[in-house]
């Protein structure tokens, strides 16, 4: 079921400065795009933009062959796209249980109580989280929640998933597992994802292409190791030192 | 039969806009079409010539500039007050602080008019502490201040002792690392809860300018008073009524400027319920000094409230209750429950609009803020003016005409609360719930109103407690047979029974008092 | 109940009277009728304070769609007002024909009932029997600087007693009347309830208000002593109650309502608790208490009152600083 997603010439003004500066990408289906810059380059806000919550200045977003926003117009509503997002401080809803959080969806989906309940326990035993479902947000470890966020996006077979930065506040050990966790779930659903963060390795462990924003742009497309054929661009080091 | 799928399509499409919309016709309706009504009053006869001979009568600008000195008098008092006491009710080693805060804050939920009343049991001639100084300063402009700014100043304290709380503790212990609890207290904290102070600022502003009752009780000569004389008096003018309104929705402007400059972009982001756990700050040698401050502050605006109980029962005015209380105590209840309840489902949209920046949130906000500052006689007659007719007679002949009247003028209360715990909840709830396929309704339903349950209980807390305590909108509109409370103690004031008229004000303070407990041991219940 | 509180105002067997007059001695007569006519009677009740607007403009602003079927003014000359606009469905009552002429209108657009006098209360702690005022013109004596008070002209009975002064004295001597009343530091009080509250507290020594003031005080014990003003002059100002029936939908319940007001056991009543004059001869003074007949009175043409108070407006308002 998953999707391409194609951006074209997408333009976003805040207060007179350029968030996004004519940003065009192409995101076949099934693939893995890590979307990598620093704080204030722009990636969250392309995030919003392909979910539908912010609708750019100039420029146009298709889903698959749909155009779901163009030029100031939000064409199908975010929850319209059937597309799913794991945030970065994760929004679990703190009054419903896992299993209520996983449901919420599922319910408004109209999908049967009994292929509902299957789809939820199914998920969760893939995330390693069976026999926690009547547990409400706050009575889980900060890598449960991560997973419950996970399952809660996939559990919807989504035409595409995007990541805002959920590992950001996580210790190496945690992140690495998580990772490797993300990385076999897209990879068996083969679901189209966009994954945002600031940290090259979780770009590169993740990711089949990797897109640079800096400044509202993107500087850079493709594999992370191009990058080293290319030490005179000031990113482009800064990158690869991370990388070590 | 395609054309109205096609509607009904677009409606489900477009919730969130159609539910604000109308949201916003239903508080245009109550708020916005009574003043345009009367508005059209002023092209009758000679009232527009009228109308402009008061607006340029010298003396209607003395009166104006002398009640914007008393307003500002009362909130300059108010906030002095109230800052400090506010600091050291929500942050300082002061014993006792929670009972302290309750009796503090408690008389801003009474009628004002019933503490003046009480300030007259106490230091009128016969009172309880009766002096010629003392009955002198009373019927005085620093008296009707005093008697305004203690009734008032709870709404201070309450804020910024609330708005302290919700202060990330990491900022003030990164303060006291290199300062005293002085310092920090006012370098750090009364800075950070300057939305609260300002929002404060506003409503005792607000409620100061357009109180009618003390200032005429007091005989103290004040704006909206000579507003009143147009509709009170014998020559009915509701024209000129509302030309000499207009410079009090210019204050009403001026001050929605004033707290947004003030508050900045946080203008909402005021109150929580967070709990935490930083230690008090120490006081050192000033803290029985600061008790005793807090002590007076907890203890003086009961005093009058004590008075009236005194009045009541060596009159043996509660033996005599039942004969004069009616149904009026039952019918200022129903009102508050069904108004507070309209108010509620205004606020859960307006609110969550104002909160989230969209598209015509804050100008409804605005609009129920001007609402909150027009004088209750003035948006009264426009009221009946908008729906005193034929066919809306289940509406006008009822106490639905109450509770939309109610809803215009305290709106603003709830809206503002909702706004404020809206503001707090991160937004990302909402956005997941959108993105999970879930429509406006469906996330307001599910996901928004559960999530800010607390805030939206204090919404409607707030908004039922302001009813109950109306005097000058319901007196104008009940219908025949069915007034509240506070309209009972006030008709049966002349010439009945002091000691039942002190009666009847028990059963006010004591209904608002039961009112509020019911709703707090809701709202600080601790989750199963 | 909610239900109740909800329901339509169309009920058939209910009436909707709105009054000017306390409370506190009408609602016991109101009473009185529902249990023997079975008609429920649903109150709409005015303090003559400054807070409200008043049923009078009540009445006006809901002109539209009248909800009002009686008014039971107390006084004569507001309902003038009423029957300037149009506002009163005029009735006879079988019971106005024991009323005596000057207290009723000939066309039925109102009839008088127990009456009111505009009395001065003297507080006898602060006053000296010897010194006991006599007229209405002491409370501007220079002898009582910021001790007396009435009040305030706008609003109440005191508007329609300003207005019977300037038919009395003139434009002009009422105006300088009103002046030096203001030089000599009178307290304007926001209603009648409150200069009763002053005079028995004794923050001033008199104030000028009505029958009924002074027997509450009487009754609360306070040191008061009442003086008809006037009597070797013009006279007391007398003012009637005034039962007017409306263009409310319940037009034979206010005929019952009407006739029931004017009747002797309704004057009784208003004549035994709220100490009113009675205009009937077959009703009794209360006890210590005048008939109308027993006390010099002012000559009043109602009609020429009401046009008087509204000439008197802006002029009042300037005077008053609203």
């Amino acid at each position: 079921m998953s999707t391409s997603i194609q951006l074209d010439g997408v333009t976003v003004l805040r207060q007179g400065r350029k968030v996004l500066d004519d940003v065009s990408l192409a995101i076949p289906a099934s693939e893995t795009l890590s979307l990598l810059g620093s704080s204030g380059s722009g990636k969250t806000t392309l995030l919003r933009v392909v979910a539908g919550f912010v609708a750019p200045h100039l420029g146009v977003v298709r889903l698959g062959d749909a155009l779901v926003t163009e030029r100031g117009r939000i064409v199908l509503a975010p929850e319209e796209r059937d597309v799913a997002m794991v945030f970065q401080d994760l929004a679990l809803w703190p009054h419903l249980t896992v299993h209520g959080n996983l449901a919420f969806g599922l319910d408004g989906k109209k999908v049967p109580r009994t292929e509902r309940d299957d789809r939820i326990a199914a998920i969760l035993a893939r995330v390693g989280l069976s026999g926690k479902e009547r547990r409400h947000p706050g009575e889980l470890s900060g890598g449960e929640r991560q997973r419950v966020a996970i399952a809660r996006a996939l559990v919807l077979d989504p035409r595409a998933v995007l990541f805002d930065e959920p590992l950001s506040n996580l210790d190496v050990g945690l992140k690495q597992e998580l990772l490797a966790l993300f990385r076999e779930l897209l990879g068996e659903r083969r679901a189209t994802a966009l994954y945002v963060t600031h940290d090259p390795r979780e770009a590169q462990a993740l990711g089949d292409r990797t897109a640079v924003l800096d400044e509202g742009r993107i500087v850079h497309l493709g594999r992370i190791d191009d990058l080293r054929s290319r030490p005179d661009l000031p990113f482009a080091r800064m990158i690869l030192e991370a990388l070590g | 039969m395609a054309a109205g799928l096609g509607w009904a399509l677009a409606l489900r499409r477009r919730e969130e806009p159609f539910l604000l919309l109308a949201a916003g016709v239903v508080l245009a309706a109550v708020a916005l079409v009574p003043l345009m009504f009367l508005g059209g009053e002023l092209g009758k006869g000679d009232a527009l010539r009228h109308a402009a001979h008061a607006l340029s009568a010298p003396r209607t600008w003395a009166l104006f500039v002398s009640s914007l000195g008393f307003a500002t008098a009362v909130t300059v008092l108010c906030l002095a007050i109230g800052l400090p006491l506010g600091l050291l009710l929500g942050r300082a080693d002061v014993p006792l602080r929670r009972v302290a805060l309750w009796l503090h804050a408690f008389p801003v939920f009474v009628p004002p008019f019933l503490l003046a009343l009480g300030w007259f049991h106490v230091f009128g001639r016969g009172g309880l502490a009766a002096s010629t100084l003392g009955a002198r300063l009373l019927f005085s402009w620093p008296g009707a201040v005093a008697v305004l700014a203690l009734a008032l100043t709870p709404v201070v304290t309450s804020l910024v002792a609330v708005g302290l709380q919700a202060i990330d503790p990491s900022l003030e212990e990164a303060a006291l690392l290199v300062a005293g609890p002085r310092r920090t207290a006012a370098g750090i904290l009364l800075p950070l809860v300057r939305p609260a102070t300002a929002l404060a600022a506003l409503v005792v502003f607000s409620l100061a300018f357009s109180e009618l009752g003390v200032p005429m009780f007091l005989r103290v000569p004040v704006y909206p008073g000579m507003v009143f004389s147009r509709l009170g008096g014998v020559d009915y003018a509701p024209g000129e009524a509302f030309a000499l309104a207009l410079p009090l929705f210019a204050v009403a402007v001026g001050l929605l400027l004033f707290e947004r400059r003030a508050a900045g972009r946080r203008s909402f982001a005021v109150l929580g319920l967070r709990s935490r756990e930083v230690p008090d700050l120490r006081l050192g040698h000033w803290r029985p000094v600061a008790i005793v401050f807090t002590a007076a502050a907890a203890l003086l605006p009961v005093a009058p409230l004590a008075a009236l109980v005194i009045d009541a029962a060596r009159g043996h005015g509660f033996s005599e209750l039942a004969q004069w209380i009616g149904a009026s105590a039952w019918n200022s209840l129903f009102d508050a429950l069904m108004a507070a309840t309209l108010v509620l489902a205004l606020s859960v949209v307006i609110g969550h609009a104002a909160a989230r920046g969209r598209r015509g949130g804050v100008g409804l906000d605005a609009l129920a803020v001007l609402a909150f500052v027009t004088p209750a006689s003035v948006l009264g007659v426009g009221l009946i003016a908008t729906w005193n007719r034929p066919s809306l007679q289940g509406v006008y002949g009822t106490s639905a005409i109450v509770a939309l009247a109610f809803a215009a003028r305290y709106g603003a209360v709830g809206l503002r609360t909702a706004a404020v715990s809206f503001s707090q909840g991160s937004e990302h709830y909402e956005e997941a719930a959108a993105i999970g396929g879930a429509r406006f309704l469906r996330r307001l339903g599910r996901i928004l109103v559960p999530i800010h349950a607390r805030g939206l209980l204090a919404a409607w807390l707030l908004a039922v407690v302001f009813c109950l305590r109306d005097l000058e909108t319901a007196v104008l509109l009940y219908p025949a047979g069915q007034e509240p409370l506070t309209v009972r103690i006030f008709t049966l004031e002349a010439n009945g029974p002091g000691s039942v008229v002190a009666a009847l004000s028990c059963v006010q303070v004591a209904m608002t008092a039961a009112v509020l407990a019911v709703g707090s041991a809701l709202l600080f219940r601790r989750k199963a | 109940m909610a239900s109740g509180a909800l329901a339509c105002r169309s009920r058939s067997r209910e009436v909707v009277v709105y009054l000017s007059i306390d409370q506190v001695f009408t609602e016991p007569i109101l009473r009185d009728f529902e249990r023997q006519s079975g008609v429920k009677v649903r109150a709409v009740f005015d303090t003559e304070e400054t807070k409200s607007t008043g049923v009078l403009n009540r009445i006006i602003a809901e002109a539209r769609s009248p909800q009002a079927d009686v008014f039971w003014s107390g006084d004569p000359v507001r309902p003038q007002l009423l029957v300037k606009r149009g506002l009163v469905r005029a009735y006879l009552s079988p019971e106005a024909a024991a009323i005596p002429p000057a207290f009723k209108a000939a066309d039925g657009t109102w009839t008088g009932g127990a009456a009111r006098a505009r009395l001065l209360l003297v507080n006898k702690t602060r006053v000296k029997p010897e010194e006991m005022p006599r007229s209405v013109r002491d409370l501007a004596d220079r002898r009582w600087k910021g001790q007396t008070a009435i009040a305030n002209p706008l609003f109440g009975t005191t508007t329609m007693h300003v207005a019977a002064l300037a038919d009395a004295w003139g434009d002009d001597a009422l105006k300088s009347f009103l002046t030096q009343l203001k030089a000599n530091g009178c307290r304007i009080a926001s209603s009648n309830g409150e200069v009763k509250r002053l005079v028995a507290s004794g923050e001033v020594a008199f104030g000028l208000a009505d029958t009924d003031d002074a027997a509450e005080a009487l009754h609360d014990g306070a040191p008061i002593e009442v003086v008809y003003p006037d009597q070797d002059g013009m006279g007391t100002l007398l003012m009637p109650t005034a039962v007017v029936s409306l263009a409310g939908p319940h037009t034979e319940e206010a005929r019952r309502l009407v006739d029931y007001l004017l009747s002797v056991p309704a004057e009784q009543k208003l004549v035994d608790v709220a100490a009113h004059i009675p205009l009937r001869a077959d009703v009794k003074p209360a006890a210590g208490g005048k008939r109308a007949s027993e006390i010099k009175t002012m000559q009043i043409d109602y009609a020429k009152v009401a046009g008087t108070m509204e000439r008197l407006q802006p002029w009042l308002r300037d005077w008053a600083g609203l």
